[in-house]
């Protein structure tokens, strides 16, 4: 195991570079239509891919690139109050830079792209997954590689069990021992659930506040039940997927090893509703993509843009807002 | 910013899919086990623990909580799908990692550091099985939790549970069970979905599914190398190893697929955007923020691609609505799908 130190190095930046860098930073910073800088968030969630918001991320990233130079008149004070000063970076940031630097520039590049290249077909999670010994039963490959796919995520993040007493682990056991038996009784409750729960999603208010969140035999018969009332449902359900904050949104991603869009974009989102920097509209922009994506939307506009929809959208723009 | 000049790419248009035979099976999430319920009592204490920010310099030790950004690289490559900021997590050991939580104690809060570990047979990417990988991280935040028993009857009162651990561990369950509702109404609207790019049969081309990925790669990782200082060559590569991962490549153009026969669905059916789902997006997240929805439609229309971002979503989500609707779902329970295994084989 290799280890970078934690003393203040010199900086990776050359100095033409950074001529550049502050030519540019101050360029932008006379452009109106820019944003302050932010140097504790060096991501921009909403970056398009052109124009004015990249200019932001850009700025970002070169203000603190610049920043690097005072990163020796660091002093110790709160992370709030070195959040706030334009100069805070990490202690051993340049060392650990140079470290993962040097990392990828170690092993062949070409054996890495030869072996993906392989793995195309054959390694890729879903297609061991669609291999899986219940490929050839009646349920489809389709519909239990993406279940295994999909519980893969969450189960990998898992950390080791917390130090538990006995006491709380038999409290723990006898409940979970009531809540299967409740799960096979949701079969024989059926209809007079599903009929709740339809009413329970037609008062969208109620849902949109998140205390009318449907349970998991609830939502069993709605789908069963299908129609409006199990479309509406799920789309309040995705809503509150896209707020759930912390911890909740950690289960979608792995430290390091992420496996999926929709996770790198609640994780997104969870951040930047925790980040006191984000403007409110990007907050809110954020939560918008990541509810997009959870359920697959894609980010090149393929639905907005056949047909009628291209006006319907700027019509919708005029009137909703 | 971007690495190779961009090829020209047209989607195909595809007919609009049949729903009326749109049938899909699933399996539902299954009732929460002591393990989940134990680990959910931990988490809900925690978030009702006093804590104490850590002060830069101090180090970091198990259970404290820490916010970091992370890279991996493997095998000369950044990961692309690796890379994100403010990644939150507890000071405890990673079933699928081990020797990462250990390779961060002792670590100074704000400070950032490198180090190389073997990732293991069970990796959650199989393809980089028994490989080395070397992550940067750099904690920004550290969090100090004052230490508490599970069973501690005033940290479980505190929390709002009852001190009395059978009703605490029943409130628990109908938390997971609410959740596990929520899970499954997602789950059925991706089934669904796959459902519906499975009937496109038109080729995806590279160029689009490279466009996606880049517009994914430019919202999140990208403005994080930018912020760390990496070279312009090291981010074209970083980028490049995630356009040609094969895991995000199938997302991406599966996720295009499903796109194109919504579109087709949204022009048979001249869908307009759904006010109604953006109205109650707005309105939780204006509770969340506790600010008026009002305030946000403003805050939106400031923000550069807001607007847009919102009407797309919200004929997306009016499309997905109307495809659900029409959908025939079938939940089984994990043993019942067990069962029909079995018989099978």
């Amino acid at each position: 195991m290799s280890q970078a130190g934690t003393s203040t190095a010199p900086n990776v930046f050359s100095a033409a570079n950074l001529l550049q860098v502050q030519a540019h930073t101050a360029s932008l910073f006379t452009d109106p239509t820019s944003t302050p800088a932010e140097p504790h968030s060096p991501f921009d969630v909403q970056t398009g891919f052109r124009g004015a918001t990249t200019a932001n991320a850009v700025l970002k990233g070169l203000t603190r690139a610049t920043s690097r130079l005072g990163s020796q008149s660091r002093s110790v004070g709160s992370v709030a109050g070195l959040a706030g000063a334009a100069f805070a970076l990490p202690s051993g940031i340049a060392n650990a830079v140079q470290s993962i630097e040097k990392a990828m520039q170690t092993g062949s590049r070409s054996d890495v792209a030869q072996a993906v290249g392989n793995t195309s077909s054959a390694g890729s999670l879903t297609a061991r997954l669609a291999k899986h010994s219940l490929e050839t039963t009646s349920l489809g490959s389709r519909v239990l590689a993406g279940h295994l796919a999909r519980t893969a995520g969450k189960k990998a993040f898992r950390q080791v069990a917390p130090a538990a007493s006995k006491a709380v682990v038999k409290a723990a056991a006898r409940q979970a021992a009531k809540e299967a038996a409740k799960a096979g009784a949701v079969k024989a409750a059926g209809r007079t659930v599903a009929a709740t729960a339809t009413t329970a999603a037609k008062n969208s208010s109620t849902l949109a506040r998140g205390a009318g969140a449907i349970s998991r035999g609830a939502a069993k018969a709605l789908l069963k039940e299908g129609g409006e009332a199990a479309a509406k449902a799920a789309g309040k359900a995705v809503a509150r997927g896209a707020l759930k904050s912390g911890a909740k949104a950690a289960g979608r991603f792995v430290p390091g090893l992420n496996v999926a869009i929709a996770g790198l974009d609640t994780a997104t989102a969870a951040a930047t509703l925790a980040d006191p920097k984000a403007s409110t509209g990007k907050k809110v922009t954020s939560v918008i993509t990541a509810a997009g994506s959870i359920v697959a939307a894609t980010n090149i506009p393929v639905v907005s843009q056949v047909g009628a929809a291209v006006s319907t959208v700027s019509s919708f723009i005029g009137s909703f807002f | 910013m971007s690495s190779a000049p961009r090829a020209q790419y047209s989607l195909p248009r595809v007919p609009a899919p049949d729903l009326d035979h749109l049938q899909v099976k699933l399996i539902a999430p299954s009732p929460p086990s002591a393990e989940e319920l134990v680990e959910r009592l931990h988490q809900h204490l925690r978030a009702h623990t006093p804590t104490r920010a850590k002060k830069p310099g101090e180090p970091i030790l198990l259970g404290d909580e820490i916010v970091c950004d992370i890279i991996t690289v493997v095998e000369g490559e950044i990961l692309g799908r690796s890379v994100q900021a403010n990644q939150r997590f507890e000071m405890r050991a990673f079933d699928h990692l081990p020797g990462f939580i250990e390779m961060l104690t002792g670590m100074e809060t704000f400070s950032a550091r490198t180090f190389s570990l073997k990732l293991p047979d069970n990796s959650i990417a199989p393809a980089l099985s028994g490989l080395e990988a070397t992550f940067y991280v750099e904690v920004r935040e550290a969090v100090e939790f004052e230490p508490a028993t599970l069973d501690d009857p005033e940290a479980l009162k505190r929390s709002g549970l009852s001190s009395n651990l059978e009703e605490a561990m029943s409130a628990l369950a109908e938390q997971l069970d609410r959740e596990q509702g929520d899970e499954l109404l997602i789950e059925a609207t991706l089934i669904v979905l796959d459902a519906l790019a499975s009937q496109v049969n038109q080729k995806i081309p590279e160029a689009a599914i490279d466009e996606e990925l880049r517009r994914t790669w430019q919202r999140n990782a990208a403005c994080v190398l930018e912020g760390k200082g990496f070279s312009e060559q090291m981010r074209v590569a970083a980028e490049q190893s995630f356009l040609s991962d094969p895991e995000m490549r199938d997302q991406a153009e599966n996720r295009i697929k499903i796109g194109l026969a919504l579109a087709a669905v949204v022009e048979e059916n001249n869908l307009s955007p759904d006010a109604d789902f953006l109205d109650s997006l707005l309105l939780a997240t204006a509770q969340e923020l506790g600010k008026d929805p009002s305030q946000l439609k403003d805050a939106l229309k400031a923000e550069h691609p807001g607007l847009q971002t919102a009407a797309n979503t919200a004929l997306y989500f009016r499309a997905v609505e109307f495809v659900m609707s029409r959908a025939q779902i079938e939940v089984l329970e994990s043993w019942e799908a067990e069962e029909i295994s079995s018989k099978r084989s």
